[in-house]
């Protein structure tokens, strides 16, 4: 029976993985020169270098600005401000990328917040922000906020003792920092580093909206536009394959590594950091800690003002919000049950089935390949395949479903399987004893997975909710989602109708980002934050 | 007798009319409150007593490219918002049917020959980058002065989404042949940005100071005159010709309204039809109509030019390569 549920479990995956490739292949045209052209043609060549290149300096400039932020936040992370701070820095991973767009041109464009009240431009005789300006401001805005949790994860895995060991030797806080705290931060430089790298590569709302035209173009979105805007299947097909080509690569470097809610995990410890209280780095770290949060935050703030400023409230009685506005909500909701169900059906196997590597490792690989080819490609293969019928909103509902769970389901494994195993472990002897059939233990089991089943439901919800690059192959005139809608209303200089839509989205993301990340999970948590 | 067959005769086309939903593939501004698809539509359903159902793609230049991917299972009667650039490429699809109107030059006022049986043409207009004189103190006369000596920061849009897009790479082939890609390398230096859309590179860039110049018509200006009463938006017209564009619809073979959708292609040389172009498309209506909105008499007219569409059609994806490699 197990080795049936196994292989359905395989097959399942596997179908739905090799669909849009069978979509993908049957439009290629087996053209050998079509295929030489495409690669010694330019335009492709700088396609791959300004894909690499925006990624690359976004990643460095983001974990560098992250470091001394972390420091900062670390030395005062017993405050509740600090923590809540902490806890606003893991927002930016599920933060809807759409937001940032909007946010960038609010706060940098030519008529944005900065430019007005310092005239920039003028003094840095900038013509514009579109371009790489834009992306790089947009990308840094988005991971070094993510990279300072990463890195606070690091710094807390410092024990006390060292502390207690370099107070005794009296080392002071340059030693602290340089023979301590930094040779932590640079053990995970390289895997936070790549982890940035490969976001920024697979970057698509930003390049799209800030790129300013083909010429600050990435290779994510050139298969969406020689697909959709010049129908050219086959280029966006060569250039899929050179992604996943590259994607692969990162998975060999080191984004394997990305294991769910390790993301979020920072123990609880109650710790105080020897030199906190030094008047002189008091002082600096405040104001760091004042002027990065206003900084990297101000997206949020950007909002959030904008949406009370502006008070357009009236756009929440206009049809075409409200239908974006439970298309998104079906869309997420119906997509986080069938992650959460399924995250929990795949890792309970994967718990039966511990002692069989082969099995265990081959859907761990899968999942962690998912993870990391881009959803434009998915999205591109079932566009192909769907046909015709991609334009009746029964399929868009489906497919744009399916692929959001594709995409969320190897990471509820990742986050379920770990604490599944251990509880499965724990109480097996009980199981035994007692001789709980395998389906009556699940149910015990149950109520005490429940809280990462939360999360797993919680986490799908705010990413689907926020997802821009999956709805962009199948929006239409009659068929938007939230993010789809806002950026319609940014396109077409709907600024006050935009920041209600950007309200609300930002609004329903943090809401649910907040509870799972402070309220739900007192205590022993999914997501954990020092008490 | 024959007064109960008439009559029942009508009535049963009048019921079958009704009954028959008529499917328009447009673009986006052709049917935003602003434009003139409410106010067509509403038109035609009450003279008709029919009903009319817009279905609005992002822009002009992907239209026919949804048509071409739909194919023979296309829901569309009619597509319209196709422009020259693409019509030997619709011409040559088999996609569309050859409409019922005789003569149709005898029918229009288009300042060039009408040689189609397939489309009709509702409005032209010419492509022209617009400024704000009060910011661009000098405007260049020539897309030569334009690309060597004028310093402003101009947007434009995507030749693959965007029919002006399209038509300003036709254009500077028209201009430049061999030599584009290199006038294209210098002119890309003063391109701020390249937008999807028309109202994206309109509003978002020129009208919100972004850029100092926008690919346009050279009817923009009426807007601004007829509707906010502002004088200081310009268009430039080239001593070299400014691009005529000429937009047209057409029936799909696969159409099973195609009375009905003859009966649209004629609505649209109607007066009825042609007086709102103006004010609300802002282009030039095809046909003489009575009242001309003021704004337009203050236009200049440029010099045509233009490209034979056969030679954009099979030139057309060489010459994209082309704008990508230079930009």
């Amino acid at each position: 029976m197990y080795y049936k549920s196994n292989f359905s479990v395989l097959f399942f995956f596997g179908l739905i993985i090799i669909l849009p490739f069978i979509g993908i292949v049957s439009k290629v045209n087996y053209d050998l020169n079509l295929f030489f052209d495409f690669f010694q043609n330019s335009y492709t060549h700088r396609l791959i270098y300004f894909s690499v290149y925006q990624a690359f300096v976004s990643a460095i400039l983001s974990c560098f600005l992250a470091i001394p932020f972390a420091l900062a936040l670390n030395r005062h992370k017993d405050s509740k401000i600090i923590k809540f701070i902490i806890s606003l820095c893991g927002f930016c991973f599920v933060i809807p990328t759409i937001l940032i767009v909007y946010a960038v041109i609010k706060l940098y464009g030519n008529n944005g917040f900065y430019n007005s009240y310092l005239n920039l431009y003028e003094y840095l005789s900038i013509d514009t922000i579109f371009g790489i300006k834009a992306i790089l401001i947009a990308h840094t805005l988005l991971n070094t906020p993510f990279a300072t949790r990463l890195f606070i994860q690091s710094l807390n895995s410092i024990p006390s003792k060292y502390y207690e060991i370099s107070e005794s030797l009296n080392i002071k806080f340059l030693g602290n920092l340089i023979r301590l705290e930094l040779p932590y931060i640079k053990q995970n430089f390289f895997i936070v580093f790549s982890i940035i790298f490969s976001l920024c590569f697979l970057s698509f709302a930003i390049v799209m909206a800030l790129g300013g035209g083909p010429m600050y173009s990435t290779i994510e979105v050139a298969i969406y536009q020689y697909a959709l805007f010049e129908l050219n299947f086959n280029k966006a097909i060569l250039l899929s394959f050179l992604q996943i080509f590259i994607c692969l690569f990162f998975l060999f470097i080191g984004f394997y590594k990305l294991k769910g809610s390790n993301f979020f995990d920072v123990d609880q410890i109650n710790f105080i950091h020897p030199q906190r209280d030094y008047k002189v780095i008091k002082t600096i770290d405040f104001l760091l800690i004042i002027f990065f949060s206003i900084f990297f935050f101000s997206p949020i703030f950007c909002v959030i003002y904008n949406f009370i400023h502006n008070g357009y409230y009236t756009t929440l009685f206009n049809a075409k919000f409200l239908e974006s506005f439970f298309n998104s909500l079906i869309i997420s909701i119906t997509t986080a049950i069938i992650v959460s169900i399924f995250g929990f059906i795949i890792s309970s196997i994967l718990v039966i089935n511990y002692k069989n590597i082969f099995f265990q490792q081959s859907i761990f690989l899968i999942s962690s390949s998912i993870i990391i080819i881009s959803p434009i490609i998915f999205s591109l293969g079932y566009f192909i395949i769907l046909g015709e019928l991609r334009y009746l909103h029964f399929f868009k509902y489906l497919v744009i479903i399916l692929i959001n769970c594709l995409f969320l389901i190897p990471f509820s494994i990742l986050i379920l399987f770990n604490n599944l195993k251990n509880i499965f472990l724990n109480f097996e002897s009980f199981q035994q004893t007692f001789r709980i059939s395998l389906k009556n233990y699940f149910i015990i089991l149950l109520p005490l997975i429940r809280k990462n089943i939360i999360f797993v439901f919680a986490f799908s919800t705010v990413i689907t909710f926020g997802d821009f690059t999956i709805i962009s192959f199948f929006k239409d005139q009659n068929f938007d989602t939230l993010p789809s809608y806002l950026y319609k209303l940014i396109s077409i200089y709907r600024f006050n109708e935009a920041s209600f839509v950007a309200g609300v989205i930002l609004i329903f993301s943090m809401i649910i980002y907040l509870a799972i990340d402070n309220l739900n999970y007192q205590g022993k948590s999914a997501i954990k934050t020092w008490r | 007798m024959k007064i109960i067959l008439i009559f029942f005769t009508t009535l049963s086309i009048s019921f079958s009319i009704y009954a028959d939903k008529l499917t328009i593939y447009t673009y986006d501004s052709f049917v935003s409150e602003w434009g003139p698809g409410p106010i067509i539509e509403k038109k035609f359903e009450e003279k008709y007593n029919t009903d009319i159902n817009f279905i609005a793609v992002d822009s002009a230049a992907t239209l026919l490219n949804k048509v071409i991917l739909e194919g023979d299972t296309s829901k569309a009667d009619i597509v319209l918002g196709l422009d020259m650039n693409l019509f030997d490429l619709a011409d040559k699809s088999e996609l569309f049917t050859t409409h019922n109107i005789n003569n149709i030059n005898s029918l229009m006022n288009l300042p060039l020959e009408w040689e189609s049986n397939k489309f009709v043409p509702y409005n032209f207009g010419y492509f022209s980058f617009v400024y704000n004189e009060a910011s661009l103190e000098s405007p260049p006369k020539s897309m030569d002065e334009l690309i060597n000596s004028t310093n402003a920061r101009i947007v434009i849009q995507d030749p693959r989404t965007s029919t002006p897009g399209l038509g300003l790479l036709t254009w500077m082939k028209a201009i430049y042949g061999d030599k584009a890609a290199a006038e294209w390398k210098k002119l890309n230096k003063k391109i701020i940005s390249v937008t999807k859309g028309w109202t994206d590179a309109y509003y978002n860039f020129f009208m919100a100071g972004e850029a100092d110049m926008v690919l346009s018509y050279t009817t923009s200006p009426a807007a601004h005159i007829m509707f906010e009463d502002r004088y200081d938006i310009r268009a430039t017209t080239f001593e070299e010709g400014n691009y005529i564009t000429i937009e047209f619809a057409g029936i799909l073979n696969n159409s099973k309204n195609k009375d009905l959708a003859n009966i649209f292609l004629n609505f649209m040389l109607s007066e009825e039809f042609q007086s709102v172009i103006p004010s609300t498309n802002i282009m030039y209506p095809v046909t003489t109509i009575k009242d001309l909105p003021e704004a337009f008499n203050k236009l200049e007219i440029p010099n045509i030019i233009q490209i034979d569409p056969k030679e954009i059609n099979i030139n057309k994806e060489k010459w994209i390569d082309e704008w990508l490699n230079a930009s």
